[in-house]
């Protein structure tokens, strides 16, 4: 089969690569119908997640329909459209049980790689690198799906495969951001990074009753369409003073919720930019954390801060000192998207959350680099690129 | 500014090292006792009545270990250690035992994963076959760490 693979620091190829196996009695093998780019991909790209081989196959978000199960497979049957969550989770460990599903204990192969950088594994994910597996990933035309009665999804006939490819991972991820950030009735949320994540973090704060919601970014583009199909405000931190204005639109009080959506790879106006790539550059630093720290100089004391975006292992200039006197709640999380999916795709039936507008370039797989290329370089407006093996 | 997968894995091993010894600074001292003799613990979320004395595949280490269980508090399930009864093999004995795939403590790790495995899930999840990726000489660290990836860790 054909399949986007990783071929060394921003080296992606499309190739022919051995089709996909049951290997598990829980496993189905998906044809995949819709495969979108992330953000996170970007980081295994440009080599700051350096757990890749030559070969991987790229991608962790996705729908498709499926073509084999396994003997033990009860919720599924071949021809099913499903969305499959992007982290792979057994549903029996107690992780699993308590909802905290990336943190699965029985979904990862490779557990001592994530264990000797961090100290414990969380569990498996699609295409992302072989710390977290080395599962492959969904840019092919077949996947195998482990553990499928706990992490696929039938899709409702009322939702399209277009709307139902985000509840994979983004809509997941977001919605996660503003429901374990604790954001409630009344609340000012605060979201650093208009991309999908950011998006659909912003639209769950609103549906779980937000007061007001401010999303953050430099490009115009992403902050139109927060407006236009999130319902949410915008501020352009190239062009404004972001902690004056939050302080403006709280009284002065600041963000009770603020959520990070950008990641390792931020950028910002001014020296910090510089001196974070520095360090990034010449490993002193794994990622650089501007909105991190942006995210909890702003908000309110007392607040709480969640980290959605990806980060690899260490940061420089954590502003500890502001969590501390400020009693501040900082939490984080690979995405539960086990706990949210099947929500999720209720909500999406019923459009108050919709997704296809993030999608603004959809191609055939063959163009999967260039693909890439637009998204990496935020060239054409893309938010993201969406493949369709 | 050119980026090699080498240089890339080289700090983040070495980050991942600084790390550890950071956080392990505050509390015992790292330098003074190997690790590799010591206890060996999984929580499996399972009774442990319904583990059993000696759950597979720790059984197939037969007397080569010693095996613990306990209850787990809080309703975590059941706590399943284990460790080697003869002395572990330190230095180059130890390094040799790596090499020819017969380091005593590879295995009782690997086998405290599967134990937890096969009772909450009933059987180890396996890695894709046929993997896509391809043999590269930058990458050959990393096919060694995952060849060994229940054998080693923090277990």
């Amino acid at each position: 089969m054909k399949a986007l693979c990783w071929q060394g620091v921003n080296k992606l190829s499309v190739d022919e690569v051995p089709d996909p196996q049951i290997r598990n009695s829980g496993d189905v093998i998906v044809r995949v119908r819709r495969t979108v780019t992330c953000g996170s991909d970007l980081h295994l790209i440009g080599g700051y997640i350096p757990f890749m081989r030559a070969g991987d196959v790229m991608g962790h978000e996705f729908v498709g329909e499926v073509v084999e199960v396994g003997p033990d497979v009860r919720r599924h049957s071949v021809g099913d459209r499903v969305v499959v969550s992007s982290f792979i989770s057994c549903g029996r460990c107690w992780y699993c049980t308590h909802e905290l599903y990336s943190l699965c204990d029985n979904g990862n192969t490779n557990p001592a790689i994530t264990e000797s950088l961090w100290g414990a594994a969380p569990g498996g994910c699609f295409g992302y690198s072989h710390a977290m597996g080395g599962f492959a990933g969904s840019h092919a035309e077949y996947i195998r799906v482990p553990f499928a009665d706990v992490g696929a999804f039938a899709i409702p006939d009322g939702v399209s495969d277009e709307r139902a490819l985000f509840a994979s991972d983004s809509a997941a991820t977001g919605w996660m951001g503003a429901d374990l950030g604790g954001v409630g009735p009344g609340d000012v949320v605060a979201v650093w990074g208009a991309g999908a994540v950011g998006q659909m973090a912003a639209r769950a704060a609103i549906l779980l009753g937000a007061e007001r919601v401010v999303c953050i970014d430099r490009y115009d583009y992403r902050l139109v369409q927060v407006e236009r199909h999130i319902g949410a405000e915008t501020l352009n931190y190239e062009r404004t003073d972001i902690g004056a204005e939050l302080l403006e639109r709280t009284g002065g009080r600041g963000p009770d919720v603020c959520i990070e959506a950008v990641g390792m790879e931020a950028h910002t106006p001014g020296p910090q930019h510089a001196y974070d790539m520095a360090k990034q550059q010449l490993r002193l630093e794994t990622d650089r954390p501007a909105a991190v720290r942006e995210a909890i100089y702003n908000c309110r004391k007392g607040g709480s801060v969640f980290v959605l975006g990806v980060f690899a292992a260490v940061v420089d200039k954590f502003p500890l000192g502001a969590v501390m006197n400020k009693g501040l709640t900082l939490r984080s999380a690979q995405m539960h998207g086990q706990r949210y999916i099947p929500m999720l795709l209720e909500r999406m039936a019923r459009d108050e959350l919709v997704t296809e507008h993030l999608a603004t370039h959809t191609m055939p797989l063959d163009q999967g680099p260039e693909g890439y290329r637009l998204f990496k370089n935020k060239l054409d407006g893309c938010v993201r690129a969406v493949f369709t093996p | 500014m050119k980026r090699t997968l080498l240089g890339v894995a080289v700090a983040a091993t070495a980050t991942a090292v600084v790390a550890r010894r950071l956080a392990r600074a505050g509390g015992a001292n790292p330098f003074v006792a190997s690790a590799r003799d010591r206890w060996h613990s999984v929580t499996v979320l399972r009774e442990p009545e319904e583990l059993g004395p000696l759950p597979p595949p720790l059984d197939e280490l037969g007397e080569a270990v010693e095996v613990r269980v306990r209850p787990a508090p809080g309703g975590r399930g059941t706590e399943l250690a284990a460790r080697l009864v003869d002395p572990v093999p330190e230095g180059v004995t130890g390094l040799v035992a790596k090499a020819r795939g017969e380091d005593p403590v590879r295995r009782l790790r690997s086998a405290l994963r599967e134990a937890r495995s096969l009772a909450e899930v009933g059987e180890v999840l396996l890695p894709d076959l046929p993997a896509t990726t391809r043999p590269t000489l930058t990458g050959a660290p990393l096919a060694y760490a995952t060849r060994h990836g229940r054998e080693e860790g923090r277990l």
